[in-house]
């Protein structure tokens, strides 16, 4: 900088009085990573910038998900609640479930009360809550924000459960799918300004994962094909106008009953040799499926009945218009780490020195089938595998074998 | 004094200008703690006299007593001098009142002071700890520039979920 000469002012210079409500970004960034997710509820509400660095935290940092527990037993309400909420009379509330955060190890207790609601999966920061009479919603445990969704009577024939859950947004779109159905799993979709939930009809006679990418909802199949569907043809104004007979739009035509429209239909030349549960994963533009063995054979038969005991990773390589494709065995993930449960399995970069490290995989319990068998276990079969060393570690000691309900990853958003 | 017997350069001294003309003669190795004349030093190696327009006396008066004692600390390596640096640094943050600390940040991150940076940051951070949004208002003074109805949406959502 040519400065010598130039800096001959005459005026006085002044301090002018601080202005923390235009801070640069950057330097708001720098504070919220010295804060704990709670804290960062109260700074987002501060000023309008304040918000926004907040909010563009969770859009420019992926940081390692966290986990939906059920609340300890002998957790009491923190004073933080009274701090946190005027209503100080509700800080009383028994809690009922509690966050962990895998970055930073602390435990963050929700005083939502899920009593009479059960949360049966997640996804994108959203987890999705069954009330009493088995009406859906969305809820945004970090922003705050609900949207409830059709009651799952307006799907013929009615659902007895649900049980893994699927949402994505595209444009000014939200789309639910969801697996339902408990002999054979079936795709059901709804908008979130649906009045009732459609049925998806595939090729298939049964389905164990599905998950969405780019405005497409890939479902595995239980004989590891994959299906493609397209949900991202335009906007729901174009949808809505479909359905209001109004034809000013063109593209109207291509939304009527074949909306959404299947793309492909993977059927691989050899079945992989899954074990007894699939789930998929997008891995950086490739699809990962996850065989997961279970076992019975080491484990103490009356306590603990099914415990997980290896993974075995396939890959399929999407590439337009080849309709058969082949699953690949993998050794490792390249680097990144892969989180699965009942909510949407999703991969992320990996996080060293803590729980999920790079080639390694996390995961919930969702065996759904044998988790209310007994009152001793159930929701128990957590913890890290490690392709490299094929070994398990746990991330959270658990009080005993009865985890219920059952872990769910949750991506904290805004 | 950082100069060792085996070398034989000289220590070189430095004259930064602050806004306020106060000016102040630093060596090299201290005011190279700051990245930005770090890069006018490389940059321009002959230039002396370094002006700050943006940085008034007071505050870089405060930025160099933090370099300095970074920069003599670094030069013996001695294990216990982490210790050494994080007591004193606690020390240096723990009475700054919130104008003060607020140039002290806008000074350091204008020198890409970036330690600095981080420990004015941290102490931000812990001056928001477990306070209400309107205390954090009522120590940082800021105004919410909310419009009426996002108030009373952000209000809204931090009532409990199911009532």
């Amino acid at each position: 900088m040519g400065s010598t000469s130039i800096m001959i002012s005459n005026k006085r210079p002044r301090t002018r009085s601080p202005n923390w409500s235009s801070l640069d970004t950057d330097l708001l960034l720098l504070i919220l990573d010295n804060l704990s997710f709670n804290d960062i509820l109260r700074f987002k509400d501060v000023c309008s910038s304040w918000n926004f660095a907040a909010k563009s935290r969770y859009l420019l940092v992926s940081s390692p998900p966290w986990l939906m527990l059920p609340a300890s037993r002998d957790s009491k309400p923190r004073g933080e609640y009274h701090h946190h909420h005027d209503q100080g009379g509700r800080a009383a509330a028994t809690t009922s479930c509690q966050f962990f955060s895998l970055a930073r190890k602390e435990t963050h207790e929700s005083c939502d009360d899920f009593a009479e609601n059960l949360c049966v999966g997640s996804s994108r920061g959203w987890l999705v809550i069954l009330d009493n009479r088995a009406s859906p919603l969305l809820l945004n445990h970090f922003s705050r924000q609900k949207i409830a969704l059709p009651p799952l009577k307006t799907l013929n024939p009615e659902i007895p459960g649900w049980e893994k859950g699927d949402y994505f947004v595209q444009k000014s779109n939200t789309w639910v799918v969801i697996i339902h159905g408990s002999v054979s799993e079936n795709l059901a979709y709804c908008n979130v300004r649906d009045e009732s939930w459609r049925g998806l009809n595939g090729d298939h006679l049964s389905y164990c994962d599905i998950l969405s990418h780019e405005g497409r909802l890939y479902a595995l199949s239980s004989s590891s094909a994959v299906e493609v569907w397209d949900f991202d043809q335009g906007n729901s104004d174009c949808y809505y106008h479909n359905n209001n007979n109004n034809n000013n739009n063109n593209n109207n035509i291509k939304y009527g009953s074949s909306f959404p429209t299947k793309l492909m239909n993977l059927v691989p030349e050899s079945q992989p040799c899954l074990g007894l549960d699939g789930h998929y994963v997008n891995s950086q533009g490739d699809l990962l499926d996850e065989g997961e063995l279970l076992t019975d054979e080491d484990a103490h038969p009356l306590v603990c009945p099914y415990r997980t005991v290896a993974f075995r990773v396939h890959k399929m390589e999407l590439r337009k218009g080849v309709n058969c494709m082949k699953w690949e065995k993998v050794q490792g993930l390249g680097g990144r780490v892969l989180f699965l449960g009942g909510n949407e399995s999703f991969s992320s970069r990996a996080f060293p020195g803590s729980s999920c490290d790079k080639n390694s995989i996390c995961f919930t319990d969702d065996n759904w089938d044998d988790m209310n068998v007994d009152y001793l276990y159930g929701g128990h079969d957590n913890g890290v595998y490690s392709l490299e060393t094929q070994a398990f570690k746990p991330y959270f000691q658990f009080d005993d074998d009865k985890v219920d309900p059952p872990p769910f990853w949750i991506v904290p958003s805004l | 004094m950082s100069s060792s017997s085996t070398t034989t350069t000289t220590t070189r001294l430095l004259m930064l200008k602050a806004s306020d003309g106060v000016t102040f003669e630093v060596e090299e190795a201290v005011a190279t703690k700051l990245g930005a004349i770090n890069n006018m030093v490389e940059e321009e190696g002959s230039e002396d006299l370094i002006c700050l327009p943006n940085v008034n006396g007071k505050f870089l008066g405060m930025v160099l007593e933090w370099c300095k004692k970074h920069a003599n600390n670094n030069t013996n390596s001695d294990k216990g001098n982490d210790e050494v640096n994080k007591w004193w640094d606690k020390e240096f943050v723990m009475d700054l009142d919130q104008n003060t600390l607020y140039h002290l940040l806008m000074a350091a991150d204008y020198l890409s002071g970036t330690e600095l940076v981080d420990l004015l940051t941290e102490k931000v951070a812990s001056m928001i700890r477990g306070k209400k949004v309107e205390e954090i208002r009522e120590t940082f003074k800021i105004k919410s520039d909310f419009l009426p109805g996002q108030e009373e949406e952000i209000r809204k959502k931090n009532s409990w979920a199911f009532e």
